[in-house]
């Protein structure tokens, strides 16, 4: 059973000035995409794990490092998995036809669930773990 | 035009959950604790208390359960443990008796053929008919409660405003199947955040059925827990309100039960939340609105409450509205899509619940291992949606037939919890 300690140990109090920083690194790699005319399903999937990532993420114990190189990451995996995407699905409907794009519409619903959350978790589990690392000596 | 509308009524409603979900996983995570918890008093302060156990065919859990009763640390004196044997057809009543025999506070009721095996509400009511205690407890037979979890939660009861609490369920059994994993991580967003957000923030708590206790007198005035409705447990809690009293939920009452173990107890099970939860709606949310004493905002989170089981079936229509809308050649295909998709989805995975609130319980539990299988909560959503489509379609069915009689799919329980409890296991089964 858990401790309300070490609960409260991870709670503390959060860094607002993460959460900042990472809002302005999202928002310059938004523009980019913006700029370059990406998809704009692609644009929305990748600002919803943003959201999600620099709102929740961001503010909890952990290096500013880490957090910006797991949401970089995470970025990129999510344009390239988007990209990858659209090229299957062009292909796919070449051969099969516009009707195709519904079939995909609703896919890509379920594609774009697997990426964000796998990469939200995976950024989730890699800061606990290093929390918990970091705790360890002192608790000995 | 309609269409369009439909939909974007539709999409307004996803974020209006989602921001729910979102202000309840941001509470829980960033801002201090405001509600305190009161202390357990000493023995001469205690309240009596009175818990029962409804057991069906439990033969493999009900010594469990029992033996944990005789080391609880609350006060032997002021406690009254009510075995409810609803003609189970096994060991369970030669079991239980075979503890009453040891232990002058364990009594066993037992239930015939002809009024038993009728659901757990109406075994619930013959154990009320002889509880003695202020505050009667629930527990069901596969649960394993804290030592002092009733100090835990009896603390509570000083507020008079307070009718009913409820403790934490974990999961006993979490590494027996995929299944068992993925309802320990709805469990964990379901109570670790999403009730104990609700509880911080002032809005409406639930009281889950088991791993919590009412006033006897609130529970007798209410007369007891309505048979006709499947989630008897939500619908005392709207009736609890209605009669201007506060559900508490304590975190720290921490009990393990033993979760669904497959694919299709997990489909029966949710299948009766469901259509019970529909039942409630259709019966409290008029009166709940109307109620005056009740504030603006637990009107609305009681309304968000109650309506949670028909979220699936909107996603579903949103779908239809979609693949229809795309045939008709309306606007802005993709885009509106992929955003009125992304908020349907992220507003029922886990349990009802969204990954993000999964994932920051997971995170103040600790359990690192547990978040690498968040992915798989995948699964889960088309699972509810068929379900709860199935509970709406059979509620409509039998109001067309008049016929309100809904049978109770019991959930088995295999006792496989027994071999995580290792310091116990001798003890239960010598």
């Amino acid at each position: 059973l858990h401790s309300d300690v070490i609960v409260e140990r991870l709670k503390k109090k959060p860094d607002f000035l993460h959460p900042i920083f990472g809002a302005i690194i999202t928002g310059y790699l938004l523009l980019l995409f913006l700029l370059y005319r990406v998809n704009t399903a692609i644009v929305v999937s990748v600002a919803t794990f943003d959201f999600l990532f620099v709102s929740l993420i961001f503010p909890l114990k952990g290096s500013i490092f880490h957090k910006v190189i797991l949401l970089l990451t995470g970025n990129l995996a999510g344009f390239i998995w988007n990209l990858l995407q659209f090229q299957l699905a062009d292909v796919i409907a070449y051969f099969l036809g516009g009707a195709f794009s519904i079939v995909f519409s609703i896919a890509s619903l379920i594609l774009n669930y697997i990426w964000i959350v796998s990469f939200w978790s995976l950024a989730l589990s890699i800061l606990t773990r290093k929390n918990l690392r970091k705790e360890e000596p002192t608790n000995s | 035009l309609i269409l369009e509308i439909t939909l974007l009524l539709i999409i307004v409603l996803m974020s209006i959950y989602l921001a729910r979900h979102y202000i309840f996983t941001f509470t829980v995570l960033f801002l201090p604790q405001r509600r305190t918890s009161p202390k357990p008093k000493t023995n001469d302060h205690y309240f009596s208390v009175s818990v029962l156990i409804p057991a069906l065919d439990e033969e493999r859990v009900i010594g469990r359960i029992l033996q944990r009763m005789t080391e609880l640390t609350y006060s032997k004196e002021k406690l009254q443990v009510i075995v409810i044997d609803d003609a189970s057809k096994d060991r369970t009543f030669e079991i239980a008796q075979s503890f009453a025999e040891k232990f002058n506070f364990i009594q066993v009721v037992r239930r015939d053929f002809i009024n038993g095996r009728a659901g757990k509400a109406e075994a619930l009511n013959e154990g009320l008919k002889h509880a003695t205690g202020e505050i009667v407890y629930c527990f069901d037979a596969d649960y394993y409660p804290q030592l002092d979890i009733l100090e835990k939660l009896t603390a509570y009861f000083a507020d008079p405003k307070v009718g009913a609490v409820q403790g934490r369920v974990t999961v006993l059994n979490e590494p027996y199947s995929l299944i068992t994993r993925l309802v320990t991580m709805e469990r964990t967003g379901g109570y670790r955040v999403n009730q104990q957000a609700r509880d911080e923030l002032g809005l409406i708590p639930q009281f889950g059925g088991t791993v919590g206790g009412f006033r006897r007198d609130l529970l007798e005035s209410l007369g007891g827990w309505d048979s006709s409705i499947l989630a008897e447990d939500t619908d005392l809690t709207f009736r609890a309100y209605l009669a201007g009293y506060k559900v508490r939920y304590v975190n720290e009452a921490e009990c393990y039960e033993e979760a669904v173990e497959g694919w299709r107890s997990y489909w029966h099970q949710r299948s009766r939340w469901a259509k019970g939860h529909m039942q409630c709606a259709f019966k409290n949310m008029l009166p709940f609105l109307k109620c005056k004493r009740i504030l603006l905002r637990e009107k609305v989170d009681g309304f968000l409450v109650l309506s949670i089981y028909f979220v699936p079936l909107l996603i579903l229509l949103s779908l239809i509205l979609n693949v229809t809308l795309f045939f008709v050649g309306s606007f802005g295909q993709s885009t509106f899509l992929n955003i009125a998709m992304l908020l349907s989805v992220y507003s029922v995975t886990g349990g009802l619940a969204p990954f993000f609130e999964v994932g920051i319980g997971a995170y103040l539990d600790q359990r690192v291992r547990a978040l690498w299988l968040m992915p798989m909560l995948v699964l889960l959503i088309p699972l509810n949606i068929a379900i709860c489509v199935k509970a709406f379609l059979d509620l409509c069915v039998s109001k067309i037939n008049g016929n309100n009689n809904h049978k109770w799919m019991k959930t088995c329980h295999n006792g496989n919890g027994n071999c995580y409890i290792t310091n116990q296991r001798d003890k239960i089964f010598e």
